[in-house]
């Protein structure tokens, strides 16, 4: 359904390639996730595939349709959510602008007078259908964005960043809308730097680093990509920074590695990352000597974010 | 015709949300109007303009319609690029582009709603002329029409291959200046050319400005029919069928450039 071969693209400005020798194949009903830190290429493979930066290299085809030769085609297809809140016109309603846009991806006025009110009640948007766009808020933008990508009912959905931004309630009514999507068999690439998001959503993840797309795999794969656990110390109370550092000091001593000992000041739990070669009850007494009282302790297999860490490094 | 409404609804929305803009807007064409009009009072009063005598021989309205016409120059040669600029500004030109409407569309009913607000404010403006400041004008409607069609296809090329320079360039481009510095300078828009040097009025010959300006004022103040203005309109049409493939093939060139370098968004 999306497939890319070989895509490759270099900015001006730029000395190595920002996009270097993509290949990738999504098929009809996932959602494939595109991670990296900023600046790997996220948005500008997302602009290449939507047709607005022509590759210097290799073919991007979209339902069998080439986005360069078949170019009309292959936009009629796509439905696209860009990242930028700024894609609308400020001074006319969310209905006015989903007419407009409506209107220029070819669907009539009589279909638009029904597809309209459709799109705005499953975003959420219904009351606010003629409340003026730059009364939005950034939850509001969004949905509107969404509902502005599914007015032509493409079958892929290319979605730079969806939920960034948006308050909870938000991005749980957007992820809904994306799951049914996935339901009716569309295609869906998204870029998202919220791992807990592309955990719950994604069927594979892609991750781009410096423009290649260095690992491609389901989710419980990528988590194998770090070979430790972590062990998860939780305190009666917060720690201060020198106890916390006392802490780690004695905890690598007695480590045959490096610990990578993650804390959040203030919050009383830290996180420990281990090969499972160790004494426990020898930690645990020495951060209990040195740190508050312990309440609990657990090990838990790494998040998506440690790899993202891992990876991104 | 759908997407022509939708274009239009949106002008519309757009302007009208902005009220004290559209009253100033107004407001300032009624104010330039009214120092052309003294002005025009106190040159005439015992005077008379042989030069302006092919025209009607009115100063005021001479200089009425001059006024006008560098309007709509400006908005042919300026509505392109304004456009694309104020889309990449707003953020929603990728959005248009991405629509599977063709580019020479939208890039037409972009720059037909500019071309509509400065009929209008013409249209308000020779309105006040006539019944107001009681200016006589000897209007042949057809005959002004075809000519303000003609002057702005024809201008609208050249503005596409700015608009198309622009785009690639994302710099000012050197066509909309000269072309409007030469028009107000060499095409009779405030004295007739006679009054040039003779080399100079070799420079307002080969400027399309002069002889639409010269149609024009036939048109609005002399009564002029298509037949008596045939040999302008001709040349006006055989320049719009060089400039307007051309300034279509030169945008659609900037826009492919933009597309290869990324910089489609980039203002």
């Amino acid at each position: 359904m999306l497939s890319l071969k070989n895509i490759k693209f270099q900015y001006q400005s730029k000395k190595s390639f920002t996009i270097y020798s993509i290949c990738l194949d999504i098929p009809p009903g996932e959602i494939f996730s595109l991670l990296g830190p900023n600046g790997a290429g996220k948005t500008t493979l997302i602009r290449i595939l939507s047709g607005l930066i022509i590759p210097q290299g290799g073919k991007v085809s979209i339902c069998g349709f080439d986005s360069i030769e078949n170019e009309y085609d292959a936009r009629r297809s796509l439905g696209l959510v860009l990242g930028d809140e700024r894609t609308f016109y400020f001074r006319l309603s969310g209905a006015q602008n989903l007419e407009f846009f409506g209107g220029l991806y070819g669907l009539n006025r009589g279909f638009l007078k029904k597809r309209i009110p459709e799109l705005l009640e499953m975003v959420g948007l219904r009351d606010d259908a003629k409340l003026q766009y730059m009364r939005y808020s950034t939850g509001m933008k969004k949905r509107l964005a969404l509902a502005r990508a599914l007015l032509h009912d493409p079958p892929v959905f290319l979605l730079d960043e969806p939920n960034s931004g948006v308050d909870p309630r938000s991005a749980r009514s957007i992820r809904e809308i994306i799951f049914d999507l996935k339901g009716r068999g569309k295609t869906i690439l998204l870029t998202t730097h919220d791992m807990s998001e592309a955990d719950k959503m994604a069927d594979r993840i892609g991750f781009l680093r410096e423009g290649r797309l260095i690992k491609i795999g389901p989710v419980s794969e990528f988590k194998k990509v770090i070979k430790r656990n972590k062990l998860e110390v939780e305190f009666a109370g917060a720690c201060d920074v020198a106890t916390l550092g006392r802490i780690n000091h004695l905890v690598q001593r007695l480590m045959d590695f490096a610990p990578f000992l993650s804390v959040a000041y203030h919050h009383p739990v830290i996180e420990i990352m281990h090969n499972g070669k160790f004494n426990l009850s020898q930690i645990l007494k020495v951060v209990a000597d040195e740190g508050p009282p312990i309440v609990r302790t657990s090990t838990v297999e790494p998040s998506l974010e440690d790899v993202f860490l891992k990876l991104a490094e | 015709m759908f997407k022509l409404y939708l274009f239009l609804k949106r002008f519309i929305v757009t302007m009208v949300s902005y009220k004290t803009a559209l009253v100033l807007g107004i407001l300032s064409g009624f104010i330039g109007l009214l120092q052309f009009s003294f002005m025009g009072k106190f040159l005439t009063d015992g005077n008379s303009f042989p030069a302006l005598e092919q025209y009607g021989g009115n100063l005021l309205s001479y200089l009425i319609i001059g006024t006008a016409f560098t309007s709509f120059l400006g908005v042919s040669l300026s509505s392109f690029q304004g456009t694309i600029r104020a889309e990449q500004q707003m953020g929603t030109l990728e959005f248009l582009l991405m629509s599977n409407t063709r580019l020479e569309l939208i890039l037409s009913y972009s720059g037909l709603m500019n071309f509509l607000q400065a009929l209008l404010n013409v249209a308000i403006l020779l309105i006040v002329v006539i019944f107001v400041f009681d200016i006589p004008m000897e209007v042949n409607i057809p005959a002004a029409a075809l000519t303000m069609l003609l002057t702005i296809i024809s201008l609208s090329g050249i503005g596409m291959m700015s608009a198309g320079i622009i785009i690639m360039t994302k710099v000012g481009d050197p066509i909309t200046w000269i072309f409007t510095t030469l028009t107000g300078l060499f095409s009779g828009v405030l004295f007739p050319v006679e009054y040039l040097p003779p080399q100079l009025q070799a420079i307002s010959m080969v400027l399309p400005t002069t002889y639409a300006l010269d149609a024009l004022r036939r048109a609005l103040s002399n009564n002029a029919s298509m037949f008596e203005i045939a040999p302008q309109l001709l040349l006006l049409g055989g320049i719009a069928m060089v400039t307007v493939p051309l300034g279509f093939a030169i945008f659609k060139m900037g826009y492919n450039r933009a597309r290869k370098v990324g910089s489609l968004a980039q203002y």
